[in-house]
């Protein structure tokens, strides 16, 4: 049988060969089209966010770092310091980046707790604990705590609230987060007609001040006021209004949730109305989609809420951007003064229960969190607020022109993310509705109930299986 | 006869000498053994890292397991929990959306450019590549670049809309557009998929083509009554394949939310709502449930496609 031959080219010449080469423009297009990044002005690649352990020490202990670029640069800074002090503990530092939005996920530490593999120390957000220590990631540090004579109060009352769950120590806050200042930028409010050096004290204030600045250009909203429901995501950003509303979102000592709370849903829909006023969120386009940098840089946003890395890279990238600082805008009837509403973000030290040196690591956590000599490294090489009031590196802090209005955030401030078993659950409910009331598709209300009876049942659900 | 019964060497019956086994000679038995020794590794592979992981992920799907505890058995009840899972539904959902979507599109795509690729055309070997290249450039980075390209004021996209007076829509930070924009982002990535299919169009017997044309047929009847029945077996392949690797759809949506699923949830697929549960939840047997029903799904689907897709595709002979 003669073999079937296979199907000779067409040669005729083609029309098509246009179609082809311009689907191949097409993609070629499409490969190009954003492939010019803005920098954020730092030189990324001298950072590094990992170390080798120093040689000839009588232990080691392993540090994973969440951080990269400068923050994890400054890790690593820390960490050599404090080999420098002492000549005991060396300390590798092993990059373990978090995914995701936010404080992230951070699964290698996951995974390596899982698999009886813990590093000595690890970072989190405090308000992890109540689920953690249940789930028997931490160690409890109220031994060591008390054994060295360290008092609670002796920290601001935002970390201390954070540290501790059902009356044990579970972590160290070495950053002080205060979530969040708020900053206008002068030179915009300036060439809208305010006047630069008065920032607003209340949320009426800023819808007036925002209502000056907003310009819909095509449909797009090119230039804003502020952004309500982009302060670092829809669960902080409701968190920070929220309380700045004087709404509360659990019951202090439970797992019970109240997102449905009439001020919290007052700031609800306070955002929701501001979303409305420029078109919705999908209609802000204020920055070019390749901007590393925090979008308040360009210059185009009035008015926002910003943590310390970000407003030192804006500094930075815009040297003639003036930019001012006040305590965060409050709204009564529910919160009577500006600052009311700050709540404490930044990152705690724990000891896993699974970690090789305990004590060494414990000696590394004191110093980084408490010692005179870690807080100011800490401060010096990172540039975070720290959570321990009784450091003298506070006042270096508090007369600092960018970060002093950080400290005097972080001294009055009470409220903290939910300490409750189901955090990372509520969060994501709260990311999810949120936007579902910004975006108009659910009332604020229905919105909050729905976060409240998911969240609730699912603290239900922990209690019975842990 | 009998002298000779009476002289003949004394020799055990033949039910009790040892008989070699059929086909099984000492060289082959010594073959065997080394076969399994070369092998081992693999072996051992497939029995860590897929048996049991498998086998672990159903025994989990039944306990209350989380990733630093074993739980408890609890039966079905993870598995009955999903059912009243108002959010697994919802990620099923845009699952089934995204996939519905993608994957004729994905397959049309591919066969289109297969067509065109197979034509002598200068310079055939370039476009072949350029087509090919979005497959092979790690999924993490090109979601990065589809990111800058949505942008809605200064993405090309609705760069290249606004040249022909459409004012684009705001792709990922649109609830509405969201998943088309993931659907763009599927089909754009088909290049392994167009060289599948290319290798069966240039498999169609260039005679059936001739006699084809001397009966009469005009191109559309050719691609109609020849080149279809002959890639069929391709498309199906295609199909399948498609059905189970967009029951796993992660990278992408992962990328392009920060792991959220926004907006408005409006991108949560199944994959990241699983991952959410393992990682955020820690509920590692609720998670693991999830992942069976996926598999199941997914095999139903695909077991669809074969009775039905299936019984029409043409594998040559009569």
């Amino acid at each position: 049988m003669t073999p079937v031959p296979r199907s000779p080219l067409t040669t005729r010449p083609l029309p098509r060969r246009t179609l082809l080469a311009l689907t191949g423009g097409l993609g070629l297009a499409g490969l190009a089209g954003g492939c010019a990044v803005v920098p954020s002005g730092r030189d990324a690649v001298e950072l590094r966010p990992n170390k080798e352990p120093a040689t000839g020490r009588r232990t080691e202990i392993e540090i994973y770092n969440n951080f990269g670029a400068d923050v994890g640069a400054g890790i690593v800074q820390c960490a050599t310091a404090f080999e420098e002090q002492q000549d005991e503990i060396a300390v590798r530092v092993t990059f373990a980046p978090s995914s995701g939005e936010g404080t992230g996920v951070p699964q290698k530490l996951l995974t390596a707790l899982a698999g009886g593999q813990a590093p000595d120390v690890a970072f989190c957000d405090a308000s992890v604990a109540p689920a953690w220590t249940r789930l028997g990631m931490m160690t409890d540090l109220t031994p060591y705590f008390e054994a060295d004579g360290l008092s609670l109060e002796d920290f601001f009352p935002a970390c201390a609230a954070s540290m501790v769950y059902q009356d044990r120590v579970w972590s160290m806050t070495w950053d002080a987060d205060a979530n969040f200042p708020f900053f206008w930028n002068k030179t915009l409010f300036e060439e809208c007609g305010l006047d630069p050096e008065r920032p607003p004290r209340t949320i009426e204030e800023v819808d007036a001040c925002a209502g000056e600045i907003d310009r819909i250009e095509g449909g797009r909203a090119t230039r804003v006021g502020i952004l309500p429901w982009e302060q670092y995501g829809g669960a902080n950003s409701l968190l920070t209004w929220g309380y700045s509303f004087g709404g509360s979102f659990w019951q202090p000592g439970t797992n019970q949730v109240t997102p449905d709370d009439e001020h919290v849903v007052a700031a609800l829909s306070w955002m929701t109305r501001s979303a409305e006023r420029v078109g919705g969120p999908d209609a802000v386009s204020v920055a070019p989609p390749s901007l590393s940098a925090h979008p308040f840089s360009t210059g185009n946003i009035g008015m926002s809420c910003l943590v310390t890395p970000n407003l030192l890279e804006i500094l930075q990238l815009n040297p003639d951007m003036e930019v001012g600082a006040t305590l965060l805008p409050y709204q009564g009837p529910g919160a009577s003064q500006p600052g009311e509403g700050a709540w404490l973000g930044g990152w705690s030290g724990f000891i896993p229960q699974s970690a090789a040196h305990p004590e060494a690591a414990w000696q590394f956590l004191r110093w980084l969190a408490v010692s005179d000599e870690g807080t100011r490294a800490q401060w010096e090489n990172i540039g975070f607020p720290v959570g321990y009031a009784a450091a003298a590196v506070n006042q270096t802090i508090a007369d600092d022109p960018v970060a002093g209005i950080y400290h005097q955030s972080l001294t009055s401030m009470v409220h903290t993310r939910p300490l409750i078993t189901v955090n990372n659950f509520y969060n994501q409910r709260l990311e999810e509705k949120v936007e579902l009331a910004v975006y108009g598709r659910a009332s604020p209300e229905a919105a909050m109930r729905q976060v409240k009876d998911l969240t609730n049942r699912e603290a239900d659900r922990f209690e019975r299986v842990g | 006869m009998s002298s000779v019964e009476k002289t003949a060497p004394s020799s055990p019956p033949a039910a009790a000498r040892p008989r070699p086994r059929p086909g099984r000679s000492r060289l082959q038995r010594s073959n065997q053994r080394w076969g399994l020794l070369f092998c081992s590794p693999a072996i051992l592979g497939i029995l860590l890292l897929t048996v049991y992981p498998v086998a672990r992920s159903f025994q989990q799907s039944l306990t209350t397991s989380t990733m630093m505890t074993d739980g408890r058995f609890v039966g079905l009840q993870n598995y009955r929990d999903l059912l009243t899972d108002g959010a697994f539904w919802q990620a099923l959902g845009n699952t089934v959306f995204i996939l519905g979507w993608s994957l004729p599109l994905s397959i049309a795509f591919a066969l289109v450019l297969a067509l065109l690729l197979n034509m002598r055309v200068r310079g055939r070997s370039v476009y072949r590549v350029l087509f090919f290249l979005p497959s092979i450039v790690p999924l993490v980075a090109s979601a990065v670049v589809w990111s800058y390209v949505f942008n809605p004021q200064h993405g090309v996209l609705n760069s290249l809309l606004g040249t022909v007076g459409i004012t684009g829509p705001s792709w990922l930070s649109d609830p509405d557009w969201a998943k088309p924009a993931l659907v763009v982002v599927a089909v754009w990535g088909v290049g392994s998929l167009m060289v599948i299919l290319l290798a069966g169009v240039q498999d169609v017997p260039a005679q059936l083509y001739e006699q084809a044309r001397i009966d009469g047929a005009d191109a559309f009847s050719r691609f109609r009554n020849v080149t279809l029945p002959f890639m069929s077996p391709h498309l199906l392949f295609a199909l399948v394949t498609g059905v189970i690797a967009g029951f796993q759809y992660f990278t992408e949506v992962f990328v392009l939310t920060d792991g959220t699923g926004g907006p408005a949830g409006s991108t949560m697929v199944a994959g990241l709502y699983l991952y959410q549960n393992i990682f955020y939840f820690f509920k590692t047997g609720y998670a693991s449930a999830m992942a069976w029903v996926l598999f199941l799904v997914a095999a139903a689907v695909a077991l669809v496609l074969f009775r039905t897709v299936g019984r029409r595709v043409y594998y040559g002979g009569s």
